[in-house]
């Protein structure tokens, strides 16, 4: 039975606007606007993480708004309004709009050895590594800004083609085209056939008006949403009308091979799902959890005072290298070690059952079974994501009335107490949330099940470890929300 | 169809041009309105006396100031640990000071003697019942004549 889809781009409108040179500049600029106000806040603002409008925006309102939202209703929606890129892809392309061919920068090509999200993988480690330190010190987000939206993407852009850093780099894209892939939108071609008849390229190539694929994606043999972010320089570019924009009901992404088979599954996505998973767990722990010590470790800086001046603020601090050495273990050892060697052993009892003379190899069994983590984990992270807004929301009503910590009260909210809302049904929301995302499990692993296997005896006898496993991450994350100890965390 | 193309192209030559004042206003607009500030918090300390102090459990630093009756007093007050008030009552001078917040006050003495100044904000006390620490917690500012 064919899916439901319905492609967006027949309201003229909206093709109008997308067609549009201009597109681009106008959905990011506003939030550009909202980055370079960050910077100062972070830098000039107060020294107070909960009083900062910083740290509040990107670590809860920005963090919320791409888990209950942007990506499980809009897939790469953020990537096409993310103002990351904006500084080094300017510059890259010599103009804010238009199309130029002549290009600045060394225009390198990515080495197809990278040719995964590893990169991003470590990256998102090495933020999280920090991640005590970078909610709780506006100098320490306003680096962090500094660093991943202007310094890194511009030096990328200025070396290599395209949008490398978006790709291959950028700490948050690796887990936006994780979950991007259960969103009900994908770009996708209307009729493979016409492209595979057509010479021309221009998608990739670039035409006229528009550039080739800045994510190094090739629309016609698109079958994920995992690293399409987008951009629309596709729906410009293609002579023949060819690209569609598709609201959907369900999709393949999660158990199709990429571009149609021409591409292989690697080990890179499956160890984002473990890294995804586990720190779903650890942020939990850290920032509501009650063990006192796992967020002492995780404050790897030694500063227990507040100045004015930024510079003094940074002075102030001393990093605890045994805080590092703990805190960092923990999260770089259970993501890389542990999880993927728990999963290991359900995969290897998943096959015993499967019947060890299957032609399915343990590591494509390993490496299929892996997505069944998207749902899992990402409900995980939509339950932390709401308990952060909800308990600690009121913190930024107060801080964007005085954003730079100058006495204003722009918006009358300066001195609206730190309020948690709707306390009473939060547990009764996050405990609907988990149980969703395994219900959405089961139903996943029952696809990738019969995706793998011939007969349904042995899909189903496959899928039996799997199933406990999504169960006993079930049952910890429930214990975490709506078990005794969940403290609020303002 | 030349004149059609060139027509686009000089729109779009435009909306380059708008994007990139829209840019760069965006970062002046930022700079301008931290830059104000500062001059503002430069002009405030030229006008006056501006005195500094800083609190901190469960002291005031400096905790004895001297100024001149009928001179305009700029005090800027901070916090380095936790919230702390400023009550300077013999002015009408009452304070919540948040750690990182700079809480500005200015004033003219009309009167000579010594007054105290003191912390309205429970900020903690070594142990619980010792009536220490917060409750200590005070300084002194005398007016001398001009």
């Amino acid at each position: 039975m064919a899916r439901f889809k319905y492609d967006l781009l027949k309201i003229p409108l909206l093709k109008k606007i997308v067609m549009s040179r201009s597109f681009q500049f106008i959905v990011i600029f506003p939030n550009f606007v909202v980055f370079i106000v960050l910077l100062a806040s972070a830098f000039v603002g107060s020294p107070v993480g909960n009083h900062n409008l910083a740290v509040l925006v990107v670590w809860i309102l920005w963090w919320a708004a791409l888990m209950l939202v942007l990506t499980p209703l809009g897939g790469r929606l953020w990537c096409m309004i993310c103002p990351m890129p904006a500084i080094g892809e300017w510059l890259q392309r010599k103009t804010f709009t238009r199309k130029n061919d002549k290009q600045l920068g060394l225009q390198r090509n990515w080495p197809k050895k990278l040719d995964n999200i590893w990169l991003q993988n470590f990256a998102f480690l090495i933020v999280s590594t920090f991640i005590g330190v970078l909610t709780t010190r506006p100098w320490a987000t306003g680096i962090m800004l500094v660093l991943l939206v202007i310094i890194l993407p511009t030096l990328f852009f200025l070396l290599f083609k395209r949008r490398v850093w978006c790709r291959y780099i950028c700490p948050v894209s690796g887990f936006i085209g994780l979950y991007s892939m259960v969103a009900p939108i994908e770009l996708r071609v209307k009729d493979r056939e016409v492209c595979l008849k057509h010479a021309g390229k221009e998608c990739y190539r670039g035409g006229p008006n528009a550039y080739g694929c800045p994510w190094y994606e090739f629309p016609q043999n698109l079958n994920r949403n995992a690293y399409c972010g987008l951009c629309m320089e596709c729906v410009k570019a293609c002579p023949l009308d060819n690209i569609a924009l598709n609201i959907r009901i369900g999709g393949d992404d999660l158990y199709v091979e990429p571009w149609h088979g021409l591409k292989k599954k690697g080990l890179d996505e499956p160890f984002k799902a473990f890294i995804m998973s586990t720190l779903a767990i650890i942020y939990a722990y850290i920032f509501t959890g009650p063990y006192p010590w796992l967020k002492d470790v995780a404050n790897i800086f030694n500063g227990e005072t507040f100045s004015k001046n930024f510079i003094d603020n940074i002075l102030m601090e001393t990093l605890i290298p045994d805080r590092l050495l703990t805190f960092g273990g923990i999260v770089w050892f259970s993501t890389l070690v542990l999880m993927p060697t728990i999963f290991a052993l359900f995969t290897l009892l998943s096959k015993a059952l499967a019947g060890w003379r299957d032609t399915q190899s343990f590591k494509k069994m390993f490496i299929n079974y892996s997505y069944m983590l998207v749902p899992l984990s990402l409900t995980a992270w939509m339950a932390f994501a709401i308990y952060i807004l909800l308990i600690n929301g009121t913190y930024i009503l107060a801080a964007v009335s005085d954003p730079f910590n100058y006495g204003w009260d722009l918006l009358g909210t300066k001195h609206i107490p730190w309020t948690p809302i709707a306390t009473g049904i939060l547990p009764y929301i996050q405990g609907g949330i988990i149980l969703l995302g395994l219900i959405w499990t089961i139903n996943t692993i029952k696809n990738i099940s019969k995706h793998m296997f011939d007969t349904r005896s042995r899909a189903l006898r496959a899928s039996l470890p799997m199933v406990i496993l999504a169960l006993l991450y079930t049952f910890l994350v429930l214990n975490i929300w709506l078990g005794p100890g969940v403290v609020p965390s303002g | 169809m030349a004149k059609r193309t060139s027509r686009k192209s000089r729109g779009i030559v435009i909306t380059d041009l708008i994007a990139l004042v829209l840019v760069i206003l965006t970062f002046v607009g930022v700079f301008f309105v931290v830059y104000q500030h500062q001059s503002t918090q430069e002009a405030l300390a030229k006008e006056g006396v501006v005195i500094h102090i800083e609190a901190k459990q469960w002291a005031f630093s400096p905790d004895e100031i001297v100024v001149k009756k009928g001179q305009k007093v700029t005090l800027v007050i901070t916090s380095r640990d936790v919230t702390h008030g400023f009550m300077l009552s013999a002015f009408d001078i009452n304070e919540v000071i948040n750690p990182g917040s700079e809480v500005i006050v200015t004033f003219i003495p009309d009167k000579t003697g010594t007054f105290e100044f003191r912390c309205s904000v429970y900020c903690g006390e070594p142990w619980p019942g010792s009536g220490m620490g917060h409750w200590v917690m005070r300084g002194y500012l005398k007016v001398i004549e001009g």
